[in-house]
């Protein structure tokens, strides 16, 4: 196990994210399982890096490692070229997360619930709920400042959670499987918006999914894991430029990766 | 017999409206019952006669003596009983170490039947209101503090991640995301609560003192006044009546996200069902 000090390299400086040799091992009943292992990889200011895997494979894992909601057993993660220790977070405003559940609380109305990461650094309350009006006419969820979140859809909580998220501006987003629950033409609608959304707010982002296409049509670049222990099997660069349009998939270019992607996906089954 | 098909035929009752005929079915009933029956006015006094001690009851009086007094004491035991309720389920919640150390003796305690430890508090605390509000808390205290502990650690695992990853201060989680979370659970035991409470401070006045609503069903049963006696109680109902109703209005108003859930059994997750219009 490394233990390398909080000296910033260089090259670190450009790099918002990096994990370097990064292992999970959970202790359980029947023995240790190893969940992730030997996990390295960077990603640099303004990227959009997928990480591809089946369920079960430690690909959320990874997301909650580097949220700090987890320890790592082994290996380093530098947030902003910072080390990540044991008692140490990434600090909360260069982090915005976006779980596989919108996470709303039910008893603030939508604005409030997007302006909550304000709330908790005592932001005053119009400042808060200003910058909230403004994101969820971003995320396209103006006229639903006052409702209750039951009373909205699957895909608008998550495009409520989305605006949560990046309400304190942050420079590190990490989306775990955030359209996993939507069904396919929510979804494609969604990542269209995700992506101009990005173009908007600018930041790196680690996109966690089980879809190939998904991974695709978002990612600058698609890491694909094997199942457990999860390992990166891996690493495509995807050639588009953005804007990108759903008619891209349908090309051939779209449609050849996705093919070797799945051809690779698929392998680990027989 | 006939069985009336209500798709076919016969009247349509509002539903507001059916409560009040089957109350009115009940007296009704009663009040034949005792006039055809023959049955003594000293064993169960006709309805009309209870209605008419309770007029004289209400004019007697001290009878305003009788009814601040039961109301003080029980809104002060059930006041204690809630205040050191949530303190304490909170806290045990909190601590599982403290729960694994202190919850076995408040269960022991709480099997004990507390009616049973009336005549020691009256010992302990005398004949004045004092005793009856300690009586109160004891029995209003262990539905707050069970219920405040389950809601406290029902809270949603991914909201406290959520809480987590935005680096929240243990007073923001406390405020926002643990008291509302656990809100629905707390009315819940309150609701059990102050109906234990009324119950307290009764048999408080039952056993020792010389003032209170349970002092005057006493006295009422002691002057052979059976019709009096069941006026008290109905005015006894009323007034637990109420409190209930302010406790299920506070949870109407404090918990709008949240639908009704019957007393003593808290949901396990909110849900929005189509009760809300009860």
């Amino acid at each position: 196990m490394a233990t390398a000090g909080a000296a910033i390299s260089d090259d670190a400086r450009e790099l918002d994210l990096e994990l370097d040799d990064v292992g999970k091992t959970f202790a359980g009943p029947a023995g240790d399982v190893v969940a992730l292992s030997g996990i390295s990889l960077s990603a640099r200011r303004g990227e959009l890096i997928s990480v591809l895997g089946p369920s079960g494979c430690g690909k959320t894992t990874i997301l909650r490692l580097i949220a700090g909601l987890e320890a790592p057993t082994s290996g380093i993660i530098r947030v902003q070229g910072r080390a990540l220790q044991q008692d140490r977070r990434p600090e909360t405003s260069d982090l915005g997360v976006v779980f596989q559940e919108a996470r709303l609380l039910p008893w603030f109305d939508i604005e409030e619930n997007v302006a909550l990461p304000l709330r908790l650094r005592g932001v005053g309350r119009e400042q808060r709920l200003d910058k909230a009006r403004k994101l969820l006419t971003l995320v396209g969820l103006e006229g639903f400042e006052r409702v209750m979140p039951d009373h909205l859809s699957g895909g608008m909580k998550q495009r409520a959670a989305i605006a949560r998220a990046l309400i304190v501006e942050p420079r590190l987003l990490l989306l775990d499987e955030p359209f996993g629950a939507l069904d396919a033409m929510t979804r494609d609608l969604m990542n269209v918006e995700l992506q101009r959304i990005r173009q908007a707010m600018a930041c790196t982002t680690l996109l966690i999914t089980h879809s190939i296409a998904e991974a695709v049509f978002l990612g600058d670049r698609v890491l694909a894991m094997t199942p457990r222990p999860g390992r990166i099997a891996k690493v495509f660069d995807v050639p588009f430029p953005h804007p990108r349009d759903l008619d891209l998939q349908s090309t051939a270019e779209f449609q050849a990766l996705v093919k070797d992607l799945r051809r690779l996906m698929t392998g680990w089954h027989k | 017999m006939k069985l009336s098909n209500s798709r076919t035929g016969g009247l349509r009752v509002p539903r507001w409206a059916t409560p009040w005929l089957t109350v009115s079915a009940f007296l009704l009933t009663w009040s034949l019952y005792v006039r055809n029956a023959g049955v003594s006015p000293f064993v169960l006094p006709a309805p009309e006669a209870i209605a008419t001690a309770l007029i004289e009851l209400v004019q007697e009086r001290g009878f305003a003596n009788h009814v601040k007094v039961t109301l003080l004491e029980t809104l002060a035991g059930f006041g204690i009983a809630t205040i050191i309720g949530i303190a304490l389920g909170t806290a045990l919640a909190k601590s599982p170490g403290l729960e694994a150390a202190v919850k076995p003796l408040i269960v022991t305690l709480q099997v004990v039947p507390k009616v049973a430890l009336v005549p020691l508090l009256i010992l302990w605390f005398g004949f004045g209101p004092e005793s009856k509000i300690v009586i109160s808390a004891v029995l209003a205290f262990f539905p707050i503090f069970s219920n405040t502990l389950l809601g406290m650690k029902s809270v949603d695992r991914g909201q406290v991640e959520l809480f987590q990853v935005l680096g929240s201060k243990p007073v923001h989680r406390f405020m926002l995301l643990e008291l509302p979370s656990a809100g629905p659970y707390i009315l819940t035991g309150m609701e059990v609560g102050i109906v234990l409470a009324i119950i307290g401070a009764i048999v408080g006045e039952f056993v020792g003192g010389n003032v209170g609503l349970g002092y005057l069903a006493v006295a009422k049963l002691q002057e052979l006044k059976v019709a009096s006696l069941f006026a008290v109680i109905a005015v006894l109902a009323l007034i637990g009546l109420s409190l209930y109703a302010l406790i299920g209005f506070a949870r109407r108003a404090l918990i709008p996200w949240h639908s009704a859930m019957s007393p003593g059994a808290p949901a396990a997750r909110p849900t929005r069902g189509g009760s809300e219009a009860s």
